[in-house]
């Protein structure tokens, strides 16, 4: 029988969460070397939380939790009396508290046995020694110290080196707390969610906090990109209503027919008005209900500090974290998939990366080691960078276990450079850690981290520098409901391939030996079918031109032949179902705008299945990447394909929908080349040339405009207003971008 | 020796009473055809069944899966079950209408050319031995003509839809 106040009951789990994650967040402050006020301060915020869910419990009939809490309470009162110092073993206890706390309401929430607390209510109880006054670390660089697997053996308070995670430096990111929080906080059934609103101190957010169901929510969102792809059967409706007219134009010009022509054009003009007035409104609703579905990256801060705070203590190294970015949202799927990531990198960051507080003295390091996570919006998508400043990955041992393990032949290993060594890393079961400990070393983690991270169309990579430390980039997408996709023809079959691996699409000819290949940033590629990759019968008739699509994932390229390009669509992505998971490069499904099902591919398995290389040397990142590019187009497609083909080469690239902007760019943050549209709204191409040229400090720029008209006025015009070149979008096709960006950059 | 009277009467007390029918215990079962195999689904396992308006193949498959389409807002996978069990080489090209089936969770489509509905089955199940037609739970009669059962729950055990 359901609990009488079931749905109180789901609303207490949710603040329980609340309540708990602030209190581990005061346990972490009260282990620092605060002063007195301010630990007395946290420990005023454990015993108040602690109080309410006192209360909460009693009422709503959970007599074992109401007994915790007052044994909890009572606990801390001699550390009042003390100066807020906490016991080390009080403190352990209170962790074991947060962690069973919401087990034991859930487990009432779903009417099943809940477990017990009466051995955390003993342990309580029981007398906790106090924590004498931290003295600084042995300085004697010989000093013996247990080595990790010893730690593991030892009980938690008994680590000897003090961890400390200290709270953010001013101007860096803070996490919430409950009181000022504007962040969704989610609890097993159901979502706290308050909307952003301006800051009037420490205003309590109640009036504007709203709690949904998370499938509710989900449910929803699915519904509003349902109504979404009726829109593009709308659309597909529009355009055979508009093809009957041209037939009846074309060949029916008796008078009786007139009136059925009219007709028609007038349901075209009525089917095309409905259709963007439904875009207006499928747009806002989505867009309101998808910001639901968001959580900032903050919120992945008190697991993160705490799992950090923990694990210090449990090998005995110091760590501290910062955070920047971390007001950016991302859909729930991928914070989960991130904060695990996260979990893992951090511990391995330090078991392998930071080195131990004498080792770090001894290295001119600062004692306490520094973690880092920093989040960013770029082009559509999130970019994480978790860093540390320990020891950076020892290649030379890379090196030696990739060919002990048969990662790499001898010969490979010896010419591979950095960044190939670093890709072994992310193997299964790869591991160059001598010890294993509790959490690290089995070399399981790496690989599950971008397993993970690829099914919510993510990606990892790796940068170290000896002696200087360890950086991981995560790059995942914001949202993982719907996607850009370029949607192709093979074999007669529609597929789809994410925009955000779309490197480049040309047209290919066909040599005396059969496919030919392309050149991408100057790595020649072998053209593949990908009728033949992904098994499907070879088209009929072949061309002489082919359509060749340029993939990439990570450090890979794929050239793939299809039959044709049908053209770029926003789509939603649809899981397939659980008997599809034998076909690895399916990853989802999307519905066209005839109502039929495409299948949308993973790049990275596609790679698989064809063998695709990895690109040597990870040119793209590091030979160019001071090289700043300015993309200037009105068209996001356009501005999203040249930005990718130019990222692909290693230029940074900033990207502007007008002249407007990009001249505002420039000024701001400068580039050293501009590629820029003709026509544009607000300030066209050549103005933003003019503007530019007459700005002194841009005289020399290299400036490139592209247009589809080629003709000798049009390249007179972009002469005359000061384009150190001009592209046609038909030469671009062939590539002729890079040539002439790189030639224009050497003369620099 | 009994009275012809009496024999009267006994014979008039037997007329009397109803004659013994046959008591046979019937089972519902969902009806479909295909190849002239006569299946029957269990009621609390079909989730719907219908017309089929889009198949998209699915690149790479074996022939038993004939492709994907739209269902209730999910993609529903679509199988050819005499396919899958290798008792036809290729499915028939007409197969307009499904039934889905689901358990645990998990629903899949199964292609079909005649949909029958529900109809009164012999209950009296002889239970299916073999390991050669995964689904197949048994086998019973609807006038005089064998149906065979299919159990949702075990046609997802057969390794090629774990997926």
């Amino acid at each position: 029988m359901a609990h009488p106040l079931h749905q109180v009951l789901v609303l207490f789990a949710t603040e329980v969460r609340e309540q708990l994650q602030d209190m581990g967040e005061a346990l972490i402050q009260l282990d620092a070397e605060l002063p007195e006020p301010e630990r007395k301060k946290a420990l005023q915020r454990v015993a108040r939380h602690a109080h309410t869910m006192k209360g909460n419990a009693g009422s709503l009939g959970l007599p074992e939790l109401e007994t915790l809490m007052h044994a909890l309470e009572a606990a801390l009162e001699p550390s009042k009396k003390s100066g807020g110092r906490l016991p080390r073993s009080l403190s352990q206890t209170i962790l074991q508290a947060l962690d069973a706390v919401p087990a034991h309401v859930d487990a009432v929430i779903a009417e099943q046995a809940p477990s017990s607390l009466r051995a955390l209510i003993a342990a309580f109880e029981a007398p906790h020694a106090p924590t004498p006054v931290p003295q600084p670390p042995p300085s004697a660089p010989d000093a013996p110290r247990p080595s990790a697997p010893e730690f593991m053996a030892e009980s938690l308070s008994l680590a000897s080196a003090p961890s400390v995670v200290r709270p953010p430096p001013d101007g860096e990111d803070r996490t919430p707390t409950p009181a000022s929080k504007d962040t969704p906080v989610s609890s097993g059934k159901s979502v706290v969610m308050t909307r952003p609103r301006p800051s009037r101190g420490d205003a309590a957010p109640a009036a504007d906090t709203l709690r949904v169901s998370a499938t509710r929510v989900a449910t929803l969102d699915q519904k509003l990109e349902e109504l979404r792809e009726v829109r593009g059967t709308m659309d597909h409706r529009a355009d055979e209503v508009r093809q009957l007219v041209q037939r009846v134009d074309a060949g029916l010009e008796a008078d009786g027919l007139k009136l059925l022509r009219d007709a028609l054009r007038a349901l075209y003009r009525g089917l095309s008005a409905d259709s963007a007035e439904l875009t207006a409104r499928l747009t806002e609703a989505t867009e309101e209900v998808r910001a639901i579905r968001m959580l900032p990256v903050a919120t992945l801060m008190p697991g993160l500090r705490r799992g950090i705070w923990e694990h210090t203590r449990q090998v005995g190294k110091r760590a501290e974290l910062t955070a920047a970015g971390t007001d950016l949202s991302l859909d729930r799927r991928v914070v989960d998939e991130v904060k695990e990531a996260l979990l893992h990198l951090s511990r391995n960051a330090i078991d392998h990366g930071l080195e131990d507080e004498q080792r770090r003295q001894a290295l001119g390091k600062p004692p306490v080691g520094h973690l880092h996570l920093s989040a960013e919006a770029r082009h559509g998508r999130a970019v994480l960078s978790f860093s540390d400043d320990g020891a950076g990955v020892d290649v030379e041992r890379v090196r030696e276990a990739a060919v002990l393990r048969g990662e790499l032949s001898v010969e490979a290993a010896k010419s591979a450079t950095a960044a190939q060594l670093y890709e072994v890393l992310f193997s299964p079961g790869f591991s160059t850690a001598q010890q294993v400990t509790k959490t690290s070393g089995r070399g399981v983690g790496l690989n599950v981290v971008r397993e993970n991270l690829t099914r919510v169309g993510g990606m990892v990579r790796l940068e170290s520098t000896p002696g200087q430390g360890t950086r991981f980039v995560l790059d995942v997408p914001l949202s993982v409901a719907s996607a850009q996709a370029l949607v192709v023809e093979a074999s007669a079959h529609r597929l789809a391939l994410p925009l955000t691996n779309v490197v480049a699409s040309q047209l290919a000819g066909l040599s005396a030996a059969g496919l030919p290949s392309v050149e991408v940033s100057g790595v020649v590629l072998p053209v593949r079918t990908l009728s033949s990759i992904l098994r499907l019968p070879p088209p009929v008739a072949p061309k002489r031109l082919v359509p060749v699509v340029v993939l990439r994932a990570q450090d890979r390229l794929l050239a793939v032949a299809v039959d044709a390009i049908l053209g770029e669509r926003d789509v939603v992505l649809r899981p397939i179902p659980k008997e599809l998971g034998r076909f690895p490069a399916l990853s989802s499904a999307t519905q066209l705008g005839d109502g039929r099902l495409a299948f949308v591919l993973a790049p990275r398995a596609l790679m698989d299945l064809a063998g695709a290389e990895r690109v040597s040397a990870a040119q793209p990142f590091a030979e160019q990447g001071r090289r700043r590019v300015i993309v200037c187009d009105d068209s996001l497609t356009t501005r999203t394909l040249h930005r990718q083909v130019l990222e692909s080469a290693g230029f940074e690239v900033d990207v502007a929908p007008d002249g407007e902007e990009a001249y505002r760019l420039l000024r701001e943050r400068g580039a050293d080349l501009v590629v820029s549209d003709v026509r544009m709204p607000r300030l066209d191409g050549l103005g933003l040339t003019r503007r530019i040229r007459q700005d002194t400090r841009f005289a020399g720029l290299p400036l490139i405009l592209i247009s589809s008209a080629d003709t000798e006025d049009d390249r007179k015009r972009a002469e005359d207003a000061g384009a150190s070149a001009y592209v046609t979008k038909q030469s671009y096709q062939r590539g002729e971008l890079l040539v002439i960006a790189r030639r224009l950059l050497e003369r620099l | 020796m009994k009275s012809y009277a009496e024999q009267l009467a006994q014979r008039a007390k037997a007329l009397a009473q109803r004659p013994v029918e046959d008591t046979a215990p019937m089972a519902e079962l969902v009806l479909m055809r295909r190849a002239g195999v006569l299946f029957g689904f269990h009621v609390a396992e079909v989730e719907s069944s219908g017309r089929l308006r889009e198949l998209t193949p699915v690149p790479g498959a074996d022939d038993w899966l004939r492709g994907i389409t739209m269902h209730r807002g999910n993609v529903l996978s679509l199988i050819d079950l005499l396919v899958f069990w290798g008792e036809l080489k290729r499915g028939v090209a007409d197969m307009p209408s499904f039934v889905c089936l689901s358990h645990g969770g998990r629903s899949i489509g199964l292609l079909v050319e005649e949909l029958l509905g529900l109809d009164e089955t012999d209950a009296r199940l002889e239970v299916w031995q073999g390991n050669d037609r995964p689904g197949l739970e048994a086998v019973t009669q609807r006038r005089g003509e064998r149906v065979h059962v299919i159990s949702a729950e075990r046609l997802f055990l057969d390794p090629r839809l774990a997926g």
